[in-house]
């Protein structure tokens, strides 16, 4: 992976192809890179639809390579929901095709000069870009059926619904799993809207006559690899719990917490939990039978494989097992106990291109308003299609909770700059609120993840029982977060890591067995403050000061039942997050 | 695995909570009702000890199993870290998990290093009690603990709401009218669909299965 692949949408006579090296951003990969790029050639007071924005698809610095575990995908912009800068990444087969083709990335710059729709193709031979308007406003799924009979079964897409032509701040970009559905969704902050500003509908990549990246150090890479499988595999979340349940086995214990965000954040458990949780969902696939139903990974190369496949009462399917967050957006905090519905909710949001998170919280709000009563399936799937449509109401909805809650009218909106929070209430678990309200790419429950922060002596040792501890560990998080994102490897991995030293050592020897470097822990710690100090500055200077690393007055004032708290962290300590 | 000492018994069958409902059932609908087992069940213990001793001497869970595959406790909702500290008074609702996935699993997991980020919820040693004058706990089992524990429970019998029970029969009738070979209520024999129309009152109903392959 040694080349950028540049795009410029604008240019005279059509949009125009050239590739590049990787010049200062070798070394970089998924976030690291699309982050850099970002903050390098991107004007930070630019609207985020205009032509001086860009769009970067990033593979992660490991991904094409035979590593498990190592296909995401990260997406970087300037972001239409948040005004900032914006990561969001994926599963999915693009990545690991992108890496065997060589690419380190794909820019997408400029805007095309009339109003046309482009798709994309790339293979060995190199890039073809031709206009193609009869895809206009189709879903993902009619789309990713027309590249088939096109160019065959065997490649991976790149595209975005109608969601995203209509460049609505929710819109997702969707990667096709390993059956060719456009299930994995690069969801968070609006990218699909960037990418429909481009006029790009799909970028279709074939990797036919490619090879598997070859490492610098082979017997190394074989045995790293060999040991970090090991570890994933004996660990019993990601050996045991997510093949069993999927993600959604957080459902009956954030709930038993009383931290489960019910009825757009009133509440902290919901009534109907156990129907919606992993526990039935897992027994449900498992009843229902059909390929891939409990237990299915959504990349080649994924051990933990913690998704599965929805089918319907009949055998039909549905979408793809649908994900603890999707679960609770659409189904808990709206009121909702039908995993049937919440499905159905899923496959639309898939095919529009929309980001779930983002829509489900959005849904809530507007039960809040009135246009639905809370429990009520039916309304919430109408809702969705108001989107697919494009109607007045649609566009509203599809363009995030924070619009939505101005239109209607609502005081309790749960956003940070501006993009909805996800599956976790800040009042219950408040480090997560200090995550929430500091990242740099809004509310975020990936942005400070579990990862080894211990063992990598982030910012050095936290005392557990001190009031500042949630603000380091948040702090600590967030940057052994920004690194894992860059090598392009599944968040899932990190309770191997947190939990056996082994594990993460071998991580790092498969990164250096593969590059030909000799990491450390340390520098492994000093690529993850680079990438959230770029991340920070240029934030800054789109105008996102610290006024903006707040949740909501509501979560200082409203008590949450049933442990009746309020969110205690204050302001001065939320500021000290990014001094380091 | 064997996570539980066979010497210890789990439950009475002669206890005068309730009826006892027995049914023999399919294997491949036992799964079904580890629903029961997430949403609580009754036990019959002497409450105002530890969590170990309530869980490993009082109903026989090995200690090497609560030490390595309980890892997320849940004792009226708090987070608890210490299950040697830690009382579990009489009515208290004690719920099981294995290792969590992500942040928020890692952060209310026992005795976790991120254990402060969710201090607010945390279960701490000078919460009010209640007087232990009755012996019943409700405990949930969920994800691997269901999966590892669930069998030999419910085998055994397990107290459950008769609202609880009712509901989950009115809500899975017909996989249940399939899969239930026989049930017998206090020893006579009933239908499935029969155990909707029956009155229990606020009484607790003792649940106990035995599976049987398809033939």
């Amino acid at each position: 992976m040694d080349k950028i692949l540049r795009i410029n949408m604008g240019a005279d006579g059509g949009p125009e192809a050239k590739v590049d090296s990787l010049g200062d951003y070798a070394g970089f990969g998924g976030r690291g890179l699309t982050s850099a790029i970002v903050a390098k050639e991107v004007p930070p007071t630019c609207h985020p639809l205009s032509e001086d924005n860009k769009l970067v698809i990033a593979p992660g610095l490991l991904s094409g390579s035979t590593a498990a575990m190592s296909g995401r995908i990260s997406v970087g912009c300037k972001s239409p929901l948040t005004g900032g800068i914006k990561e969001a990444n994926a599963g999915g087969q693009p990545s690991q095709m992108l890496g065997r083709l060589g690419y380190a990335a794909i820019v997408l710059e400029g805007k095309p000069k009339e109003n046309n729709l482009y798709k994309v193709f790339i293979n060995k031979d190199g890039v073809d870009i031709k206009e193609d308007n009869n895809l206009c406003m189709l879903g993902n799924y009619d789309l990713v059926d027309k590249m088939k009979a096109e160019y065959g079964e065997k490649i991976a897409c790149i595209s975005i619904g109608q969601a995203g032509e209509m460049k609505l701040a929710g819109a997702s970009i969707a990667f096709t799993d390993m059956e060719l559905r456009p299930t994995r969704h690069a969801g968070r902050g609006g990218v699909g809207a960037v990418m429909g500003s481009k006029g790009v509908k799909v970028i279709v990549v074939d990797d036919a006559g490619m090879k598997a990246r070859s490492p610098a150090d082979p017997d190394k890479f074989r045995e790293a690899n060999k040991e970090f499988v090991a570890g994933l595999k004996k660990h019993p979340v990601s050996g045991e719990g997510l093949p069993t349940y999927g993600t959604n086995v957080l459902t009956n214990v954030i709930n038993e917490a009383g931290a489960y965000p019910t009825k757009n954040f009133q509440l902290g458990q919901f009534d109907g939990c156990e129907k919606i949780s992993g526990e039935t969902q897992a027994e449900t696939e498992n009843t229902r039978g059909g390929e891939g139903s409990a237990t299915h990974g959504c990349h080649r190369g994924c051990i933990i494989r913690c998704s599965g496949t929805f089918y319907d009462k009949d055998g039909n399917y549905v979408t793809k097992q649908v994900e603890y967050e999707t679960v609770w957006a659409h189904g808990g905090n709206c009121g909702i106990d039908d995993l049937d519905a919440i499905a159905q909710i899923d496959r639309l949001d898939d095919d529009y291109g929309l980001d779930t998170i983002e829509m489900g919280a959005t849904i809530a709000v507007a039960m809040e308003a009135g246009l639905a009563e809370f429990g009520d399936a039916q309304a919430a799937i109408n809702m969705v299609k108001e989107v697919g449509k494009g109607s007045h109401l649609g566009r509203i909805l599809g363009s995030g909770a924070a619009v939505t809650g101005k239109v209607l009218g609502v005081a309790r909106v749960p956003v940070v700059k501006g993009q909805a929070m996800p599956a976790y209430d800040p009042r219950g678990i408040q480090g997560i609120g200090v995550t929430y309200a500091t990242s740099t790419m809004g509310a975020d429950h990936t942005a400070g993840y579990a990862v080894s922060s211990n063992i990598m002596g982030v910012g050095g040792k936290t005392d557990p029982l001190s009031p500042e501890g949630q603000v380091e560990l948040s702090r600590n998080l967030q940057i052994a977060t920004a690194a894992v994102d860059a090598t392009g490897m599944c968040l899932f991995i990190a309770f191997p890591l947190l939990d056996q030293p082994e594990t993460f050592q071998a991580l790092i020897d498969l990164i250096n067995a593969f590059s030909g470097a000799n990491l450390t822990a340390d520098d492994v710690t000093e690529l993850g403050k680079s990438i959230l100090k770029k991340e920070r500055e240029f934030n800054l200077q789109a105008g996102l000061t610290a006024q903006h690393d707040r949740l909501p007055d509501y979560f200082q004032k409203e008590q949450l039942p049933p442990h009746n708290i309020t969110f205690k962290v204050t302001n001065e300590e939320l500021d000290q997050v990014h001094n380091f | 695995m064997e996570n539980l000492n066979q010497s210890k018994s789990l439950n009475s069958t002669t206890h005068p909570l309730g009826m006892q409902l027995c049914m023999i059932v399919q294997a491949d609908v036992l799964a079904l009702f580890f629903r029961l087992l997430s949403q609580g069940f009754a036990v019959t213990v002497q409450p105002g000890c530890s969590i170990r001793d309530l869980l490993c001497l009082q109903l026989g869970i090995r200690e090497e199993y609560l030490d390595e595959r309980i890892q997320t406790i849940f004792l009226n909702g708090n987070a608890v870290d210490d299950v040697d500290s830690t009382i579990v008074e009489n009515d208290a609702i004690l719920a099981l998990s294995g290792a969590m996935p992500g942040l928020a699993g890692a952060t209310l997991r026992k005795g976790g290093i991120l254990a402060t980020m969710r201090n607010s919820i945390s279960h701490k040693n000078d919460m009010a009690s209640t007087p232990h004058t009755g012996k019943t706990v409700i405990i949930k089992f969920f994800n691997l603990v269901t999966k590892d524990l669930g069998p030999s429970f419910i085998q055994q019998g397990v107290w459950l709401r008769a609202k609880q029970l009712h509901d989950f029969v009115a809500s899975n009738l017909e996989i249940l009218e399939r899969g239930c070979k026989s049930a017998k209520l206090d020893g006579q024999d009933i239908k499935v669909n029969q155990i909707l129309g029956i009155d229990f009152g606020d009484n607790l109903v003792n649940l106990k299965l035995k599976t049987e392959s398809k033939s």
